[in-house]
């Protein structure tokens, strides 16, 4: 089987070159990124790409992305010491937060550096998992013994086997050390020194530098890739073998690995990461919300949404037909006693224990309360959020930042709707450039309060969740309410392209508006085919030739 | 103080610390240096400006009567910098019109912006590729690398909740050679790297290592020799942005390397002040707690002499969080700072600023030398916007200290219309380190006459 072509693409620059057109946001609409990949040069703007929609000057095959070296995020570093040096769980640590950027995602790698912070957490981790660490019992010579161990150890630390150079420093760690103190003490110093190295710390994607200026990613960081990829850890054997063989060039290679990674239990924490980063929720566990205004938001509740979420995720990924479109309109969740309440449910009376349920009004992941809350403001739904939400990380549109001088945003009211508040953004034509775009979809989710609780009223009047799409390409026209708007996206080409978008976005750790939507087109158009089933999405995704193709630069 | 110490240090190599102390006139170099107290500079920044109204105040009482009202107790202490421009924002903002925080708290710290990165036009993709900051290099790593050897770190920021406000590129307030250098955000952490788990040593001079430090000392050497062979195998490979990358993994190495016990007899002699004690640090993600162990920190890595040059940040530029609850504020901060002055903007800045002030009062506090610490520091406080405007400028800086004697503060500095470069470049000068200008050299004119 051929790797995936990547050489289309008209609709998502079609859109951009007619909206720009349309002049609706003070002429300032930009490419489709929302991205902050500072690496890259200027992205891509309608004028830069020449009207790409009419003269086809985009096609072409896609730029393979730059060479990179991406640090292991927390996760993935905390994932892969447990694997390496099989620990019973994850360490506790006190890692500073790995950046998150505009698009939600913490993986990027133009965010993921070293610091002199980071540098010292690291160090103090990797001593004392080294303190705590059993040394391989040495039956003969320790010289000997330290050979054969670091090329194992490094092997694996390194997910490559270890240069001739690098077995000579590492041994000379061991002797230099070993003057000091034990053979065990001296092969801590080893692995204290590896989990340190930057051949640790960054999963290479330099592909070998004989081949010039186009690469192609080696065995073994193809194996590393696949591996973060679906399991956010380091090769497993069968993963190291497949390298070793040379067995990880075709596309049948390829899936074969892909879709027995899937079948690892740590799959799905790494995907449901995916669908969290998605829908702007990976720092679920820091929403505030004002303790006034909603008394209810208890640290149990909040701690049940989060759960709910994930359950709700991973139900639909793993359970059910796994497809885009489920997960924008599946209307099962699971409710524990603090949940059942807040959705006004009977049943479910313990707080430790979810089963399944179908509360009224909602369907699908924008429907969830986890997802309503972190999109609203701590004291009130903020329709400005839940419409750029959409616009931004649903659609891939780009809005621009607010102008410098922006007015006081309406304060909640005791007499008038949200919505009544926000009327100003479409009277006032200094706001209605912008805000058009925005407030009529955010008005949709009115149903649903600061935290997601669903409400008819506010303010004594009833609730007009009416909302408007505009400047989409297939989306145009009313719906009313968010269970409406869902069921939208989840049949939107737009929407399908988008979540392919962002899927290839936290799949390279980069986004780049000159190519990647070359390859999304391609990605959805996987989508469609694999009947819109997401794991086939990143199936999909690893065998195309962006997986494995590199440009140096 | 500084060169009496250098000089020391180097006479000590050439003729060992026993025949160094034995002649008089080196007895007296050496209790000389002793007794000068070292100079610091601290550098402090809140998001949003600092609330003021603008115009024609020339008089000092009426800033401290009003929005440096936190600071009235050290008004005598004080200069405050009024209708100072911010070049590099400008600049930021003229690259990419949308963006209003001029690309945040790094352009007002020194970060020269060194590259229009869309040719142009205001249709640049995301905001990070409108400009570049290059090879900048902001205030506190310059003077960082000119002294920062003559303590266990060279330089040390606290950013209390600085990491957590969705607040993206515009977090990040100071700069090494294009990369940033990044806060410590954990209050617990900080304390760990900074006094382990035990109360500094008292300062009883060089009496030569014990054998575990030594052997301490050795281990770690070797560890990072073959992690920076490793870091330079990898950038012989690298591209360009993997190899900027790899500096900034190597800078922060070599700043491990200067945490290694000394190991050997003249390595720099820290000049401990008498309140040097272990600060007290409660785990909490609280604004206020943190906010509380940071100033503390802060204050004994100066008091303890682990450091000369301090960073304390708050917030960050464009925080999207809701921090102040508690004071009755129902908006994210950002939200206030576009609030034209509103008043959950003014409690807000209010509050930041009254933990400056209480920083800033533990140092005049403290006795040293003649004077307090604060005589012997300069202690910068700025923001990357004007006021609740929302604008760039005008603007207005404050600073603090004496600096070992070299300012007469208590005084308002019109800079009519100069550039804040001109402020660091005055800073830098005093700091002892002999630069022609800070940022980008287009904003400099020369040093302000503070003395």
């Amino acid at each position: 089987m051929a790797p995936a072509t990547l050489s289309v693409v008209r609709p998502l620059y079609t859109f951009i070159a007619v909206w720009s057109l349309t002049g609706g946001c003070s002429g300032a609409v930009r490419s489709t990124d929302s991205g902050d990949d500072g690496a890259g040069g200027g992205a891509g703007t309608s004028e830069q790409t020449g009207g790409a929609g009419s003269n086809g000057s985009a096609a072409g095959p896609a730029r393979a992305a730059p060479t990179m070296l991406r640090r292991l995020t927390n996760t993935e570093y905390r994932n892969t010491l447990v694997a390496l040096l099989s620990l019973p769980q994850s360490p506790k640590d006190s890692l500073s937060a790995d950046p998150l950027s505009k698009a939600g995602f913490d993986n990027f790698s133009s965010q993921l550096t070293v610091s002199t912070t980071t540098a010292a957490q690291y160090a103090a981790l990797s001593e004392s998992l080294v303190s705590a660490w059993k040394a391989p019992a040495c039956a003969g010579a320790e010289t000997d013994c330290a050979k054969t161990f670091v090329a194992s150890f490094g092997k694996k630390a390194f997910r490559r086997p270890l240069s001739d150079t690098e077995l000579q420093r590492y041994v000379a760690l061991y002797t230099d050390e070993r003057t000091r103190g034990t053979h065990a003490g001296a092969l801590g110093q080893v692995v204290e020194t590896m989990l340190q190295s930057p051949k640790f710390l960054y999963r290479s994607e330099l592909g070998n530098p004989a081949d010039g200026a186009n690469r192609k990613l080696t065995p073994y960081e193809v194996a590393t890739a696949l591996s973060y990829l679906f399991t956010g850890s380091m090769p497993d054997d069968e993963l190291f073998a497949a390298a070793d063989a040379d067995a990880l060039r075709t596309p049948a290679q390829i899936e074969k690995q892909a879709r027995r990674l899937l079948g690892l239990p740590s799959a799905k924490s790494t995907l449901r990461g995916f669908i969290e980063a998605y829908a702007g929720i990976t720092r679920l566990s820091e929403i505030t919300k004002n303790a006034e205004t909603y008394p209810q938001f208890t640290a149990a509740l909040h701690s049940a949404m989060k759960e709910e979420t994930s359950r709700f995720i991973d139900s639909v990924l793993w359970e059910g037909d796994g497809t885009f479109k489920s997960l924008l309109t599946n209307t099962t969740t699971f409710v524990n006693a603090d949940l059942a309440k807040f959705y006004g449910l009977p049943g479910a009376a313990d707080p430790t224990t979810f089963v399944k349920a179908t509360p009224l009004h909602r369907a699908g992941l924008l429907t969830r309360p986890a997802v309503l809350a972190a999109h609203s403001k701590a004291n009130e739904s903020f329709p400005i959020l839940r419409g750029k939400f959409v616009r931004v990380a649903l659609l891939c549109q780009n809005l621009p930042a607010p102008p410098k001088v922006v007015p006081k945003a309406p304060e909640p009211a005791a007499n008038a709707t949200t919505r009544e508040r926000f009327a100003q953004h479409a009277s006032d034509p200094a706001c209605s450039g912008c805000h058009r775009l925005i407030d009529p979809l955010g008005f949709g989710f009115e149903n649903y309060d600061g935290i997601g609780q669903y409400r008819e009223t506010e303010s004594g009047k009833p609730i007009d969740a009416a909302g408007v799409i505009t400047d989409t390409i297939d989306l145009d026209g009313p719906f009313m309410g968010a269970v409406e708007l869902s069921q939208k996206l989840a049949s939107s080409a737009e929407a399908q392209q988008c979540f392919a978008l962002q899927a290839f976005r936290w799949m390279f750790g980069r986004y780049d508006a000159d190519d990647e939507a070359k390859i999304a087109e391609a990605a959805q158009t996987a989508l469609s085919r694999e009947g819109l089933n997401i794991k086939d999405l990143f199936v999909s995704l690893a065998k195309t030739d962006a997986f494995a193709s590199r440009t140096f630069e | 103080m500084s060169h009496a110490l250098i000089r020391r240090r180097s006479l000590m190599k050439r003729l060992g610390a026993a025949g160094f102390l034995a002649a008089p006139v080196f007895r007296e170099a050496f209790a000389e240096a002793a007794a000068t107290p070292p100079l610091r500079l601290i550098l402090l920044n809140l998001p949003g400006g600092i609330p003021f109204k603008g115009g024609s105040e020339e008089q000092l009482d009426t800033f401290f009567d009003t929005m440096l009202k936190p600071f009235a107790a050290l008004q005598s202490d004080a200069f405050v910098f009024d209708n100072i421009q911010n070049g590099a924002g400008d600049l930021v903002s003229t690259y990419f019109e949308l963006e209003g925080h001029g690309g945040g708290c790094r352009s007002i710290f020194g970060a020269a912006v060194m590259d229009q990165g869309c040719k142009g036009t205001a249709s640049c993709g995301a905001e990070e590729n409108a400009y570049r900051y290059g090879t900048a290099t902001t205030i506190d790593q310059h003077l960082a690398k000119a002294i920062g050897s003559r303590t266990q770190f060279p330089a040390l920021h606290f950013g209390t909740l600085w990491d957590k406000g969705q607040g993206g590129d515009h977090a990040e307030c100071f700069f090494n050679n294009g990369q940033p250098v990044r806060p410590m955000a954990d209050p617990m952490a900080a304390f760990t790297r900074l006094f382990g788990n035990k109360a500094p040593s008292a300062n009883t001079g060089s009496t030569g290592p014990d054998a575990l430090t030594v052997n301490k000392r050795a281990r770690g050497k070797s560890r990072l020799d073959a992690l920076y062979a490793e870091i330079a195998e990898v950038k012989a490979i690298a591209g360009r942005t993997e190899r900027a990358k790899l500096d900034q993994h190597l800078t922060a190495l070599r700043e491990l390397e200067t945490q290694l016990p000394a190991a050997q007899d003249g390595a720099p002699v820290p000049q401990k002040g008498t309140s040097c004690s272990t600060p007290s640090v409660t785990a909490a993600a609280d604004i206020r707690i943190v906010s509380a162990a940071f100033n503390g920190l802060a204050y004994q890595a100066l008091n303890c002499d682990l450091t000369r040059i301090v960073a304390l940040q708050w917030l960050s530029s464009g925080d999207h969080l809701p921090r102040f609850e508690w004071l009755g504020c129902k908006t994210d901060h950002h939200t206030m700072e576009h609030s034209s002055n509103g008043a959950e903007y003014i409690k807000a800045q209010t509050w930041i600023l009254e933990q400056m002030a209480a920083f800033v009062g533990m140092l005049k506090a403290t006795p040293e030398g003649n004077g307090n610490m604060l005589d012997n520091s300069i202690v910068y406080l700025a923001s990357e916007m004007g006021n609740g405007t929302h604008l760039l400028s005008p603007a207005l800086s404050v600073m603090f200290g004496k600096a070992g004697g070299a300012f007469r503060p208590g005084r308002r500095i019109d800079m009519g219309g100069r550039h804040i470069n001109d402020v660091l470049l005055t800073i830098t000068k005093t700091m002892g380190l002999n630069a022609s200008s800070i940022g980008d050299a287009k904003f400099n004119k020369g040093v302000v006459s503070l003395a």
